[in-house]
């Protein structure tokens, strides 16, 4: 795993905290490099500077708007990032801090998800291939038979179709499929020992 | 209506209950008795277990029904309202917890439970999938909740629960250790391990089973952890609130929606067991200082006849209990390392000098000569003086 590339460029994610006023709705803010987040209680901000990278697919489709913080996937974006206090910056290691970064990658990357099945979103169907393509991934990152076949196969379209999307998201399927399975082995670091039975633990 | 003809009074009694609870759940009465049929010989079994448990009490008709559900894992009709039983007395059942996981990894626990107050009982259980994992609420009265360990499969795979208290309060005992978690709090267990819940009011309770190797083989803490316990934990906090959350808004969230967040939970709780690890690091290292300290306490005082396990305690600031886990790694207790110390010392002076052994006994901080020379003759298997006879005359010999 080592050397694998990210398969495309890596944005920060800053989290304010603002006074929820009346005639603002809460919402997360995708501005170029920037993914920022507003609602919560006080008026705090918290720049934990983890990198999170999203394809360019996914990181279209997740500025065309501000994602909603209290509906759909925003509600756990927002349960996520209001967990989070000014001293994490610091005090987490930075393996942990990698880890709370990849779970926000994860719904954020989720979040272009729900859109790409939101009518009232144009999203051109490469897009829309690469997003889902993601998901799939995200969701068997752990299963070793998978690759760009098995996906173009549940996806429903030619293999080339699927490597074209990702070509004009300037990348691949493997490295996309690398880079997600090498953020599965930071979570889970080492195996301390093999799965056991409750017989073999009593 | 027409039953099966498979069916028994109970199981009738089960599907009655069941049609009554689809009908505040949406589902059609045809597709729940279409549903049960298809799973007669799982229904069956249920009852029979029930009844087997329940010699004593007569099976009551919904509370089958809500094994059956749970059991079966349907997404809808999977609700429970025992409603007003056995108002007299203590009611006892047995019941499976709504946790039945998608995930055949993980362990289904039977659980015993008695309610804890004369009054009119009911619990309502529901379970959705979510992802990979099966999320549970259970809301019910004052009770206590044994887990019936004998009746899971010893082949199941080792399975983590993690349970967030909506109201009332859990006070959960296991591995010797209680812990009570308070509205908001996260309790974390391993259901391989015996464990009871004891719910002393009303409560709301949400739960979530993951195998434990999905958390990456990291081991949790040992016994049950809360938020509350220990340093604060971001992993532990975003479980929390992403259960909450998960709970709050499950019926707005979309498939691939609900799969992304039981990602995140698992994912968090990985991050949490990361963090729990970390602690358990710095608090070796921490005690690997302590010891240092210690040892180097004792060589500037090993003379000092007062010196103890308790003094050196005192003179670090840390309690007898502290001092002495500091110890628990290496391969001596901090006592002997005071004797080994004292020893080396009398074997310098025994050579290097014409002291007596009285004399280099009090040197070294033995008060009484007498224990002295058993203290040397244990380690070196001879008297102090035999030893320096011994040393002084091979040297002579050399010399």
């Amino acid at each position: 795993m080592t050397g694998a590339v990210l398969p495309t460029r890596r944005v920060s994610v800053r989290f304010v905290q603002q006074d929820r006023a009346a005639d603002v709705v809460p919402s997360f803010e995708i501005v170029g490099a920037q993914i920022t987040v507003f609602g919560g209680h006080s008026g705090r901000t918290v720049d934990l500077g983890y990198a999170v990278w999203l394809t360019a697919a996914e990181q279209s489709v997740v500025e065309l708007r501000p994602i909603p913080a209290d509906s759909g996937i925003g509600v756990g974006l927002t349960s996520v990032l209001s967990t989070l206090t000014r001293g994490d910056a610091t005090r987490s290691s930075v393996g942990d801090r990698l880890c709370i970064a990849i779970i926000i990658r994860g719904l954020v990357s989720a979040a272009a998800a729900e859109r790409v099945d939101d009518e009232s979103f144009v999203i051109p169907s490469r897009q829309q291939a690469v997003v889902r393509a993601m998901q799939i991934i995200s969701a068997r990152r752990d299963d070793p038979a998978l690759n760009g076949p098995s996906i173009a196969r549940q996806l429903g379209i030619s293999v080339r179709t699927l490597q074209a999307a990702f070509r004009d998201s300037s990348t691949t399927v493997a490295a996309s499929l690398r880079a997600i399975r090498r953020e599965y082995e930071t979570l889970s670091s080492r195996m301390t020992r093999p799965p056991r039975s409750r017989a073999q633990a009593a | 209506m027409l039953l099966p003809s498979w069916a028994n009074q109970s199981t009738r009694n089960a599907v009655i209950a069941i049609g009554a609870h689809a009908e505040t759940v949406g589902a059609s009465f045809a597709e729940v008795i279409a549903s049960l049929c298809a799973v007669r010989d799982l229904l069956v079994a249920v009852l029979r277990e029930m009844s087997r448990c329940l010699h004593e009490m007569p099976i009551r008709g919904s509370a089958a029904a809500a094994c059956a559900w749970a059991a079966l894992g349907h997404d809808r009709a999977a609700r429970l309202a025992l409603g007003p039983c056995d108002p007299g007395g203590v009611i006892r059942n047995v019941w499976r917890l709504v946790l039945l996981p998608s995930n055949p990894a993980c362990a289904l626990v039977q659980m015993s439970a008695q309610t804890l107050r004369n009054a009119p009982a009911y619990r309502r259980m529901s379970r959705a999938p979510l992802g990979g994992l099966a999320m549970s609420r259970i809301e019910s009265v004052p009770q206590v909740v044994t887990a019936l360990l004998d009746e899971v499969p010893p082949a199941s795979l080792e399975s983590t629960q993690l349970q967030l208290v909506r109201s009332g309060s859990l006070i959960l005992q296991q591995s010797g250790r209680q812990r009570r978690f308070g509205v908001g709090e996260l309790a974390v267990y391993d259901v391989s391990e015996p464990f009871e819940f004891v719910y002393p009011t009303e409560f709301s309770t949400i739960i979530v089973q993951v195998p434990t190797t999905a958390l990456g083989g990291t081991g949790l803490p040992d016994g049950p952890t809360s938020a509350s316990s220990g340093p604060r934990s971001v992993g532990r906090d975003m479980v929390a609130s992403l259960l909450a959350t998960t709970d709050a808004h499950f019926e707005s969230l979309s498939a691939n929606s609900r799969v992304a967040l039981s990602r995140a939970i698992v994912d968090a709780m990985r991050l949490a067991a990361r963090e729990a690890r970390g602690e358990r690091q710095e608090y070796a290292s921490s005690r690997a200082v302590l010891a240092r300290r210690a040892r180097d306490y004792v060589e500037r005082h090993a003379s000092d006849i007062t010196l103890s396990t308790g003094l050196v305690a005192a003179a670090l600031h840390v309690s007898v209990r502290t001092l002495h886990a500091a110890f628990e790694d290496s391969s001596e207790t901090l006592g002997q390392i005071i004797r080994s110390i004292r020893i080396d010392r009398a074997r310098t002076l025994l050579v290097a000098t014409a002291l007596s052994v009285s004399e280099v006994a009090n040197e070294v901080g033995y008060a009484d000569a007498t224990h002295f020379i058993r203290v040397f003759k244990g380690c070196e298997g001879v008297t102090p003086s035999v030893w320096r006879r011994r040393q002084l005359g091979s040297e002579g010999a050399r010399g």
